[in-house]
């Protein structure tokens, strides 16, 4: 501006209030610079569009202790600071706001920059930088536009603002005099930017080119608290729930724990608007499901009932209605699920999409959730004190015996012991699971507080006196709860898991004789023909050995998970004779073991299932044997024997019409000694007989017998014909039953001669047990 | 027992009765679990204060008057002082002061030259310190009720390696702010017998004095303004005015800090006549000066219903995206100056500093050190 213009435009603008020796202000000051308190100052503010001139005998500079000499000229901040800066700084490495002089040894004086330039992209009062609405390109506004009212204030109507373009983590110079891709000039209203872009914001006087850094700009969506936080790698040290066990309402709940304050705020907000989502992880190129709009409240994450319910499902089946999840099963739940947040929030509360929507972010809760652990599930709520985890169950075990009247608990005592699991992944998540009659006994270890055992979704209080016998069978599950309805919730989780067998019931023999009384299919031992109430008669040749075994369907279900080692069937084995074992399909978790021992067979189960069982129909009459009903676990370990059968052979054509009387046609050949003259040695064939047991191996038998003899004084035939007898009898039981008798025997045809007895005592030795003795038939 | 002639027949049907097949004992259905279904709903209001918190560096008028403010508080200071905004908070400010225009060297009391008129205090013809008048303005910033807020000012002393001849240690400035170092500092008097080990911790000590002597000013124009009272002729000019109820103010000595981390390529040279030390740059006080709106004030360009969590949502990411695209950097929401306390730190500041906090009641809390020294460049 020519020399002679200055005087006119100071007339019109004012001068300053403070006249500074080294700054001389040609054209729009700053209105501050016009107040009473810059009379007196040794500082005085100014706009971006104000024109001074520099002063000859004055130094300037950037700092007070740094100054030079320019020379005299019209000139603004912008361009006297980047002269200066270039002449004493490096200009990238400033923003000044205030700039310098001193006349000789005079005092120092300064101009500053009014605050109002730093506030031309971070106000809207002269330039207005936000997202289009429609477009959502970055775009910048003159707030009031050349021509408009009112007018523009800090200069801004001669204030040019230029954008340059800003990678992505560089630093912005604070001068700049370089071209830039984009300019808002003073003539225009709004500049349009690129999407995605940073630029840095210069402004400078109109036609000048030197300019200031004021400011950035960012395009793009910014991420809110939440939406950072989803776009975070996540931080395994710092998950963000935490699963814990609420009593109130009987669920494992993911809480939301290390997220930062504003995001936790954000995420309790989100669900409560719809825009959460728990959805599946991803599999495939599908996009994956949404389970609806994640519940969020004072205790956490719940997961739906039905995504609960799926995964149970998956495994168990139809059954799975009536477990909970175990920890490592609530783990598994947690790998499967992802945290969703829609793109962008609107106005209104969002609909669960039927599928993960494009744009939306997810997190998997297998990495911002902590896995699941029992120390979260018991340290917190109702429970926290003195002892507040379970440690263990104990099941006081015997092995039952057979009889019409149910299943007689034996005397020896088997006590074992689980120790709950701590965490998700615990070995003890992973022990066999336990098996146990019905009349077992519990034993909880630790605190019993707020756990329940529950039979098939049948829950009692654990520490209520009734629960600790087992009091019927099914699938038994150590749950915790707030309550027993709570307990039944599919929410709850289980800490053990134990299959309850009711042999009575459970094992049901389906090869055996029947006797007379009514059938009873749910106490299918108490129809059997028996002897004594616990031994069962084991027709020779027409009764087998054959087993089913039913239970319901959950404690099959929990047992015959896909990755068990041993299967329950509705078959049942009996084992023995067999070396090796079959690489598939998998055996059978539960056999019948043979033996004439009542006691369950030692050994390992492959020793034993090698040894060849004792043949029923091989065994002499009245002899017994016993079945055992065992669980096998592997071939290292010997079979467990839950219950056992004791049977005892019998003639297969005799009749039964008292425990202690059997009736039948052709008894066993007998040679027979006969002691009245003519003493003579012959055979008995009984046609019909009366057996009556007596304790000891003795007995009593009554029969109608053809007999045949010769007698040692004159080698003839004699008492031959039909006779009757009376007699005793005895034999070693477990070896050789019947072996002898002594009796009297009527002869009704005794013969020709006239010296025939009508009576003869007689000593008899069962021919058939020496047969079966000598080797069998 | 059954009839003799039964017998026979009886036998045979005896035979035949085995148990064709098992039966399952099981008959019972299995009930479906109950089904829990849990609370859910939580509030909105947070979120509705992530909004508040984002739009208070949004707030134009906030802003604009706190820019105006500066301006006149920098006017009041003279040329003595540049201003930096503190990464590019608008309300987070810094105050670099060459202490040689304030002090003279070896002293703590302020030079003639630091007084001037003050239009923001009644009587304003009368002189007055110029960082009485700075507080003075700076309380019209927090005076407006409908915003009403703090004052967050952490004055930041330097000295370099002048030596002292006297000092005093200050005792009417530690009084008035209530600090009491241990071990308890030594005068140095002229022509005492002091080592260079006093008169070093002394040059130190001065730091202190100088920041808590700026400190005092700044409260004392705080508290006059609050009064509407014209500071008294001599004396004390705050004698018997209540310390200002929304300004938190810690005085720092950080001693030969800043001068042990910048390279002598950072000191001008000393022009002739100039007083004795190591660098003019070092000798310096910086004041840091946050201004924390109350949230509560700050309004929502929303209207949604209270509780209403979408709209609170709506709200906020518009607010956030008004911020991104009007950013002045990456930090442009604010950093806090000062902290909740991790411990008690009076007297035991950070390693080498002096320090002293007076000011708002309620939880302690402490100036940030990191911060202190990152935009000091300690």
């Amino acid at each position: 501006m020519r020399s002679g213009a200055v005087a006119a435009v100071l007339v019109l603008v004012g001068r300053p209030a403070a006249a500074l020796d080294c700054f001389a202000f040609v054209s729009s000051p700053s209105t501050l610079a016009s107040s009473p308190a810059a009379a007196r100052g040794t500082t005085l503010p100014v706009t971006l569009a104000t024109v001074l001139r520099t002063q000859p005998g004055c130094v300037y500079g950037l700092s007070p202790d740094a100054m030079a000499q320019v020379t005299p000229a019209e000139t603004d901040f912008a361009s006297l600071a980047l002269v200066l800066a270039e002449r004493v700084h490096a200009p990238s490495a400033t923003n000044p706001r205030s700039l310098f002089a001193r006349r000789g040894s005079g005092p120092v004086e300064s101009l500053f920059r009014e605050s109002c330039t730093d506030l031309f992209v971070a106000d809207r009062s002269e330039f207005y930088a936000h997202g289009d609405s429609q477009t959502r390109l970055p775009v910048v506004d003159r707030v009031h536009p050349a021509g408009a009212a009112p007018p523009p204030s800090c200069g801004a109507g001669r204030t040019v603002l230029r954008f340059q373009p800003l990678p992505e983590g560089a630093a912005a110079p604070g001068l700049s005099r370089a071209p830039t891709a984009h300019t808002l000039p003073t003539d225009r209203a709004r500049e349009v930017l690129d999407a995605g872009a940073s630029y840095a914001v210069y402004a400078g006087r109109d036609g000048a080119e030197a300019a200031v850094l004021v400011g950035r700009i960012t395009g793009g969506d910014p991420l809110t608290a939440l939406r950072r936080a989803f776009a975070t790698p996540a931080d395994p040290n710092h998950p963000w729930f935490r699963a814990r066990w609420t009593p109130r309402s009987g669920a494992f709940r993911f809480a939301p724990r290390e997220l930062p304050e504003d995001a936790l705020a954000e995420l309790r907000t989100a669900a409560d608007a719809g825009a959460l989502w728990l959805a599946d992880v991803p599999s495939g190129d599908a996009p994956p499901r949404v389970h609806g709009a994640l519940r969020l409240d004072d205790d956490g994450v719940q997961v739906p009932d039905a995504v609960v319910s799926r995964a149970l499902s998956g495994r168990y089946g139809r059954a799975s209605n009536t477990l909970v999840p175990t920890l490592d099963e609530w783990d598994s739940v947690r790998r499967g699920l992802e945290v969703c947040v829609t793109d962008r929030y609107t106005p209104t509360p969002l609909e669960a999409p039927s599928f993960v929507p494009p744009g939306a972010r997810c997190a998997r809760l297998s990495a911002v959730a902590a896995p699941v652990a029992l120390a979260s599930v018991a340290g917190t709520g109702a429970r926290a004190g003195q002892e507040t985890a379970p440690r263990g169950l104990c099941f006081q075990r015997r092995m039952r015996a057979l009889s019409v009247g149910g299943a007689e608990p034996s005397t020896a005592l088997r006590e074992e012991c689980r120790t709950l699991p701590s965490a998700a992944g615990d070995p003890e998540g992973a022990a066999p699971l336990v098996v146990a009659m019905v009349g077992d006994g519990i034993a909880p270890q630790g605190a019993s507080e707020g756990l329940y055992l529950c039979l098939d979704n049948d829950c009692r209080a654990l520490d209520d006196e009734t629960s600790r016998t087992l009091w019927r069978a099914g699938a038994l599950e150590l749950r915790q709860a707030g309550s027993a309805e709570a307990a039944r919730g599919p929410q709850g989780v289980a800490l053990l898991r134990a299959l309850v067998l009711d042999p009575a019931r459970h094992w049901v023999p389906v090869g055996l004789q029947l006797g007379g009384g009514a059938t009873d299919p749910l106490r299918p031992w108490r129809s059997l023909d028996h002897d004594e109430h616990d031994v069962f008669a084991f027709v020779r040749g027409r009764s087998a050995l054959s087993f089913r075994f039913a239970a319901s369907p959950t404690a099959a279900a929990v047992w015959n998970v896909p990755d068990a080692t041993t299967v329950l069937t509705d078959a049942l084995p009996v084992v023995g004779g067999v070396r090796g074992a079959p690489a598939a399909p998998p055996s059978s978790a539960l056999v019948v073991l043979v033996s004439r021992e009542d006691r369950c067979p030692r050994g390992s189960a492959a020793g034993v299932r090698a040894e060849v069982p004792p043949d029923p129909d091989g065994l002499l009459v009245d002899q017994t044997f016993h079945a055992f009903l065992a669980l096998y676990r592997d071939d290292t370990q010997p079979y467990e024997c839950l219950a056992r059968a004791s049977f005892r052979v019998r003639e297969s054509r005799a009749l039964a019409p008292a425990r202690w009387l059997h009736v039948g046609l052709l008894g066993d050949v007998q040679l027979a000694a006969f002691f009245t003259a003519p003493a003579s040695l012959g055979a008995l064939l009984p046609v019909g007989y009366a057996h009556a047991r007596l304790p000891w191996g003795f007995g009593l038998d009554a029969t109608v017998s053809l007999a045949s003899a010769v007698s040692f004084e004159h080698a003839q035939v004699t008492r031959a014909g039909v006779g009757f007898t009376l007699g005793a009898g005895w034999g070693p039981l477990s070896v050789a039953p019947r072996l002898v008798s002594v009796g009297l025997m009527l002869h009704l045809t005794a013969g020709t001669a006239d010296d025939e007895p009508w009576f003869s005592p007689y000593l008899a030795l069962d021919l058939s047990t020496l047969v079966d003795l000598a080797g069998g038939r | 027992m059954r009839a003799p002639g039964a017998l026979a027949v009886g036998w045979v049907l005896a035979c035949r009765a085995t148990v064709p097949a098992g039966v399952s004992p099981e008959g019972e259905p299995l009930a479906p679990s109950a089904v829990a279904v849990g609370d859910a709903g939580a509030s909105a209001e947070a979120v509705r204060a992530l909004e508040r918190r984002c739009r208070q560096g949004l707030q134009e008028e906030t802003v604009r008057e706190a820019m105006a403010a500066l301006d006149r508080v920098r006017l009041a200071l003279g040329a003595v002082c540049d201003l930096v905004p503190v990464d590019d908070d608008p309300l987070h400010w810094r105050f670099a002061c060459r202490s040689d225009a304030l002090f003279d060297p070896g002293r703590y009391d302020f030079r003639a030259e630091a007084t001037a008129a003050c239009d923001a205090l009644p009587g304003q013809g009368r002189g007055v310190n110029r960082w009485v008048c700075a507080g003075a303005i700076l309380r019209g910033l927090t005076a407006t009720a409908a915003r009403g807020g703090t004052l967050e000012v952490a004055v930041i002393g330097h000295v370099d390696h002048v030596q002292i001849a006297r000092f005093d240690t200050c005792p009417e400035v530690r009084g008035a702010l209530s600090f009491d170092p241990s071990p308890a500092w030594v005068p140095v008097t002229p022509g005492a017998d002091a080592d260079d080990a006093t008169r070093e911790a002394a040059n130190r000590e001065l730091s202190w004095c100088r920041a808590g002597n700026v400190s005092r000013q700044l409260r004392c124009g705080m508290a006059l303004a609050q009064a509407g009272r014209a500071p008294s002729a001599g004396g004390d000019p705050c004698a018997g005015v209540p310390a200002p109820s929304e300004l938190l103010v810690t005085s720092v000595g950080a001693g030969t800090r800043w001068l042990d981390r910048h390279t002598q390529s950072a000191c001008s040279p000393s022009p002739s006549g100039a007083a004795p030390g190591d660098c003019a740059e070092a000798r310096r006080v910086d004041v840091l000066v946050r201004y924390a709106p109350a949230t509560q004030s700050v309004g929502s360009r929303c209207t949604f219903p209270a509780g209403d969590s979408a709209g609170a949502l709506a709200c906020l990411q518009q607010c956030l995206e008004d911020r991104a695209a009007r950013r002045l950097s990456v930090t442009s929401q604010g950093v806090a100056l000062y902290r909740r306390c991790a411990t008690a730190r009076e007297g035991s500041p950070e390693a080498g500093w002096f320090q002293s906090v007076a000011g708002l009641a309620g939880p302690c809390r402490e100036v940030d050190p990191v911060l202190v020294e990152r935009v000091l460049g300690l």
